[in-house]
């Protein structure tokens, strides 16, 4: 009957005081909270690595699409002599517009008329009020064909 | 008894149950809180690594556009033909085989391919092509903080072989305003370009080019220019002087007389004239079957209106012809030479092939005044002279051109007639018996003429439509060299088009273009 009574009574009395499980919720509590931060914090961060790097491929997609431009009107020597760098920016627009919605914006500078700048802007990704550049300078090849 | 076992068995329960597992729960979430921990700051390194990562992919992606930008803005300047430092293309600038383009004038000159070229490299631009900004005073990376992203490009060595250029840029992106600032990344970019010369108009063509010239009172009539072939080791020196290149000195080295002629002469060193083979696009060659032979042989033709009787060729006739395996030649009188004139019509030159111009292997064709010489054909003809030493002379009222088919007056068109040599020995003097063309008046009305070892001389006052393109060109009896064509165009577009030249062949005023290679 002892054991038995002595078996009831630690089966009652088993398990942790209300301080201690209070203790114990209250720090994990604190570190989920700072993992989670930490957690969404990666999450954004990928997402904005993403975004970025998908922002970069298209910007750099494009520079080689106006390469390519480049490359087919270096025999337009009546029409592009002029002004080659102009001559280059009228068949970038017509043959590879901008298109609507892309997440870039791109400007042409043609004050050189053998170099044409070409300034890609975009919001950052992590900071979406800020603004990143990129600049790309193209000769015409057309350049090397006129008189 | 009961109540003191009760007590006794609380006691020992509680007891136990405090000893085991008292602080057991914050253990645990201490445990538990050490590997979250460990956990979140795994997450944050790689956070971290992946962020710097990505920071640095995009400066590395920058560095490469900035590389690429210095190479454009580098050809822009070089390929500007309004400001022409096109010369620089020819001379290296690197640390092997020195920064030729620093060099000074009197260090330039022997070494330039056209000597006389105005050297127009200034300060402003010999700065774009060492190097220089490319961010056009703008932060690239506007990401809060105060120090801006820049990019710039540095040549770091430039290299030409043949017609093969190699350029070396080093593209930066830099952080910062501090002297020198802080390098996010770089990146060498090597680029090969072919290069191709450029005759920019008619004018800077050359009408007249020769290793050796005698021009006295001789003069071109139209654009063109004429071009003096040198080699580098041996007149490459003589352009050092400040006034080598002056129209009296350059004059003096061809004996031009004419004024305007002096102005006129363009040293070139170390060029080639063009391979006579430029006239070979698809011709036809006049070939037969002679009797007793069962292939076709090109035929050798000799034409003199003044044989001796005794002719050493054992022929006497006026026109004689051979196949070019036969040894005796075979009078052709009674087919070609009529009262006055010898016609060789395009119905029997290359007559199985009418439709393309006809190539004539010539070994003699002497015209002393008494005949005239009409190739009659609705084709261009390409008379070839056979051995290096055989000639064609033709002298006033005699006279050698190219004519219509059925036509019995010389035509006008320069490039309906081409007279091509490729032996010769490469004579030093006038006097020398050579592969040689001479005439005089207006004995060769229109001709195009390309004897790179052969001698052109002009026996007395002669005028002639085409271009003249010889070793040798003696001339001091005088030749007016018309470069316009019969309907106010230039020979040289004619010639260019009626032979289908390509690009690779030019002789005069050249520009050097750099083109990237498309792989």
């Amino acid at each position: 009957m002892i054991k038995q009574q002595r078996l009831r009574l630690q089966h009652i009395s088993s398990g942790f005081g209300l301080v201690e499980v209070l203790m114990a919720a209250l720090l994990i509590m604190a570190v989920m909270t700072s993992v989670s931060r930490s957690l969404i914090l990666g999450m954004a961060t990928n997402r904005h690595m993403g975004e970025r790097i998908g922002i970069e491929s298209e910007i750099l997609n494009d520079i080689e699409v106006i390469q390519g431009i480049d490359a087919l009107a270096n025999k337009d020597t009546a029409a592009g002599c002029g002004n080659p760098a102009n001559y280059l920016a009228t068949q970038i627009t017509l043959k590879n517009p901008e298109q609507a919605g892309s997440k870039w914006h791109r400007t042409f500078d043609v004050t050189d008329p053998n170099v044409l700048v070409v300034t890609y802007s975009f919001n950052r990704p992590e900071s979406p009020a800020r603004i990143e550049k990129r600049i790309a300078e193209i000769n015409p090849s057309l350049q090397a064909e006129c008189p | 008894m009961t109540t003191s076992i009760k007590n006794q068995i609380r006691t020992i329960s509680l007891g136990q149950a405090k000893a085991d597992e008292q602080g057991v729960a914050l253990v645990l979430a201490v445990l538990m809180s050490i590997i979250l921990l460990a956990i979140s700051t795994g997450l944050l390194a790689k956070q971290l690594i992946t962020r710097r990562n990505g920071a640095s992919e995009s400066y590395k992606q920058m560095a490469e556009t900035a590389a690429s930008n210095g190479l454009n803005r580098i050809l822009a300047k070089l390929n500007n033909s309004n400001t022409d430092i096109s010369y620089l293309w020819r001379l290296q600038q690197n640390a092997q085989q020195g920064m030729q383009w620093n060099y000074s004038q009197e260090q330039l000159r022997p070494m330039m391919e056209q000597p006389c070229t105005p050297l127009l490299l200034d300060q402003q631009t010999s700065l774009v092509l060492a190097g220089g900004d490319l961010s056009h005073s703008s932060n690239l990376r506007d990401d809060g903080s105060s120090e801006a992203v820049a990019m710039a490009y540095k040549l770091r060595s430039y290299g030409v072989s043949s017609n093969q250029a190699t350029f070396q840029i080093e593209g930066i992106v830099s952080r910062g305003s501090t002297n020198p600032p802080a390098i996010a990344s770089r990146s060498l970019l090597t680029r090969m370009l072919a290069l191709k010369n450029v005759i920019p108009d008619a004018n800077h063509w050359g009408a007249l080019a020769a290793t050796r010239m005698e021009l006295g009172p001789s003069s071109i009539v139209g654009p063109g220019r004429a071009i003096l072939l040198l080699k580098k080791a041996d007149a490459g020196p003589s352009f050092v002087p400040a006034d080598a290149c002056s129209a009296p000195q350059l004059g003096a080295r061809v004996g031009a007389t004419n004024i305007d002629m002096k102005s006129k002469i363009w040293p070139l060193l170390d060029i080639e004239f063009p391979s006579p083979g430029i006239f070979d696009q698809e011709v036809a060659v006049d070939q037969f079957i002679p009797s007793g032979s069962a292939s076709m042989q090109r035929r050798i033709w000799n034409i003199d209106d003044n044989r001796p009787a005794n002719s050493l060729i054992g022929c006497n006739a006026i026109v004689c012809s051979r196949g070019e395996l036969e040894t005796s030649y075979k009078s052709q009188d009674s087919l070609y030479v009529s009262n006055g004139t010898i016609t060789l019509p395009g119905l029997s030159l290359c007559a199985d092939q009418q439709a393309k111009p006809c190539l004539l292997w010539i070994e003699k064709i002497k015209l002393s005044g008494v005949k005239k010489l009409l190739i009659a054909s609705n084709q261009a003809a390409v008379l070839r002279m056979f051995r290096p030493l055989e000639s064609i002379s033709v002298v006033s009222p005699s006279s050698l051109c190219a004519a219509n088919s059925g036509g019995t007056s010389c035509g006008e068109e320069a490039e309906r007639l081409a007279i091509v040599a490729n032996g010769g020995d490469s004579p030093s003097s006038c006097a020398a018996a050579t592969q040689k063309l001479s005439f005089n008046g207006n004995a060769i009305p229109a001709a195009l003429v390309l004897m790179p070892q052969g001698t052109v001389s002009v026996t007395g006052g002669a005028s002639m439509r085409g271009l003249i393109w010889a070793h040798q060109v003696c001339a001091t009896a005088g030749l007016a060299l018309t470069t316009t064509a019969p309907d106010n165009g230039n020979i040289i577009d004619k010639a260019k088009t009626s032979w289908r030249w390509n690009d690779d062949i030019s002789l005069g005023f050249l520009l050097l273009r750099g083109c990237v290679v498309l792989a």
